[in-house]
């Protein structure tokens, strides 16, 4: 299990205050780590794979929203409080963050955790 | 509550069309009430719930308690495992929970949280790893000194706090190889002396500090050895902790000096990438926390940050490379069941660990950023 915590919540010394840095970070369903094992032999890499990430919805870091988009037996679903959908892997894409500083997506990705393959 | 019962409907609906595959009959999809402003804690226990090991262990507890007869734990860590235990023993597949009693809990816990205020997820789901750990790690020792007290003695197992950093800065270059190489030159080291133990410094002294002629790659610490140290506590550590190891090379004597410090969820530093129209990824936010840094006096404008050598007993330019040992966990592939409970921990304790690929401190023959100039 990794638990990536992605610093988007910075202090900005001008401002005097914290600010949320909405850009863009993409980040894959499989994130591989190529790996060295104890004995110092190769092997080879390995996997992890995404299966659920908290995002933050709102410009600022005081205020805002936050959902988590989670899979389940290869089905994603978008856990919003009460609700919950069913959503398309595609969905996913929209919530690594804006390119532009005007952009009107403030959707990101904020915690992500990734599960390691089935391995030995 | 009619707005609930038809989406929840509706949800029901998808799953259906979506494929009604045994394992999603099972499952429980449940939305989270919100207390006022709990998405924070919402989105990450939704989060926890679908990561199957922290599942299983949280029904195991439960289950645990039960067979034990113990009374329900009036603690965050059983308020969680019961608001676990509640949604999936739904008799529906779809529909809200409200997890009244975990929030209130977290609030009578932590003044932090106790406020109807937005809050970091971030801070929300560190807060809980590690109160969750330490928890563990009392009820252990509880268990065993009453263990104790019955007059079995058992092998002992310190608990240490959760998430703690450790250093250990191994004289004559981490590695065993070389540290029985710089053996030889005894105690008798002066300030600024330079290593490699067969009298291969006469040319020595000043900044130009003769390396040893050629450093012998050194061999690997076998990153089970090195992690010896960190024997999975508790299950919350055998889930998530994973070790950084930084690595900082002296440029003048050659001496690694590293640092372990243990986590339970990684913080990395994100950098926005004006290059790429695509902007930066996670992997290249890794790449960059891991990569090999120049520790050198910077000048006015960076200042100064080389390194304080212990060998040398002074500052030194250094290069600095991060390491990331994750403990290799096995997928859980089988329900719990009350008598499971214990094999199931042990299934996870196996301290197994594996290191990320990022490259070493290098030595710094040739290298053109510090003033070693061969």
């Amino acid at each position: 299990m990794l638990a990536l915590h992605l610093k988007r919540f910075k202090y900005v010394e001008s401002l005097g205050r914290f600010k949320k840095f909405a850009y863009r970070v993409s980040f894959p369903m499989e994130l591989s780590m190529e790996n060295v094992v104890n004995d110092g032999a190769a092997h080879a890499g390995r996997t992890y794979h995404l299966f659920a990430v908290v995002v933050h919805l709102g410009s600022g870091p005081n205020h805002g929203h936050y959902v988590s988009l989670v899979r389940s037996h290869n089905k994603w679903l978008l856990f919003d409080d009460e609700s919950v959908e069913l959503i398309k892997e595609s969905a996913i894409e929209q919530c690594f963050g804006t390119l532009e500083e005007t952009g009107r997506s403030t959707d990101t990705g904020y915690i992500l955790f990734y599960q390691s393959d089935v391995w030995d | 509550m009619g707005i609930a019962a038809s989406k929840s409907a509706r949800l029901e609906k998808a799953l259906v069309k979506a494929g009604d595959a045994e394992e999603l009959a099972e499952e429980h999809f449940f939305g989270l009430e919100n207390f006022g402003n709990t998405c924070y804690c919402n989105s990450v226990l939704q989060s926890l719930y679908f990561c199957e090991p922290m599942r299983e262990h949280c029904l195991a507890h439960c289950a645990a308690r039960e067979a034990e007869g113990e009374r329900a734990d009036d603690d965050l860590l059983g308020a969680l495992a019961d608001l676990f235990h509640d949604v999936s023993h739904k008799k529906k597949r779809c529909g809200v929970h409200a997890p009244r009693r975990f929030i209130g809990k977290l609030r009578s816990e932590n003044e932090l949280f106790n406020n109807h205020q937005h809050q970091d997820a971030h801070e929300f789901l560190n807060y809980l790893l590690n109160e969750a750990a330490e928890l563990l790690e009392k009820r252990a020792k509880k268990k065993k000194q009453a263990e104790e007290g019955e007059g079995e003695g058992e092998e002992g197992e310190e608990g240490g706090g959760a998430g703690s950093s450790a250093d250990h800065a191994k004289a004559g270059a981490g590695a065993s190889g070389e540290a029985a190489a710089a053996g030889g030159s005894g105690d008798g080291e002066g300030g600024g002396e330079e290593g490699g133990g067969e009298g291969g410094g006469e040319e020595g002294g000043g900044e130009e500090g003769a390396a040893p002629a050629e450093a012998p790659p050194e061999p690997e610490v076998p990153v089970a050895e090195r992690m010896k140290k960190y024997e999975a506590k508790t299950w919350v550590h055998s889930i998530f902790e994973g070790v950084t190891t930084t690595e900082t090379r002296c440029c003048n004597c050659d001496t690694v000096t590293s640092r372990d410090e243990a986590f339970l969820d990684l913080s990395i530093e994100i950098e926005q990438d004006s290059q790429s129209k695509d902007g930066t990824s996670v992997q290249a936010c890794i790449d960059a926390f891991t990569n090999e840094e120049d520790l050198k006096d910077e000048g006015k404008e960076g200042g100064d940050n080389r390194f304080f050598c212990d060998r040398c007993k002074s500052l030194q330019d250094a290069k600095k490379a991060m390491r990331i040992a994750r403990r290799a966990t096995r997928r859980a592939t089988r329900r719990y069941s009350a008598q499971f409970g214990a094999q199931f921990g042990a299934q996870f304790s196996g301290a197994l660990w594996r290191w990320s690929d990022a490259p070493r401190a290098r030595s710094c023959s040739g290298c053109p950023t510090c003033s070693r100039s061969t």
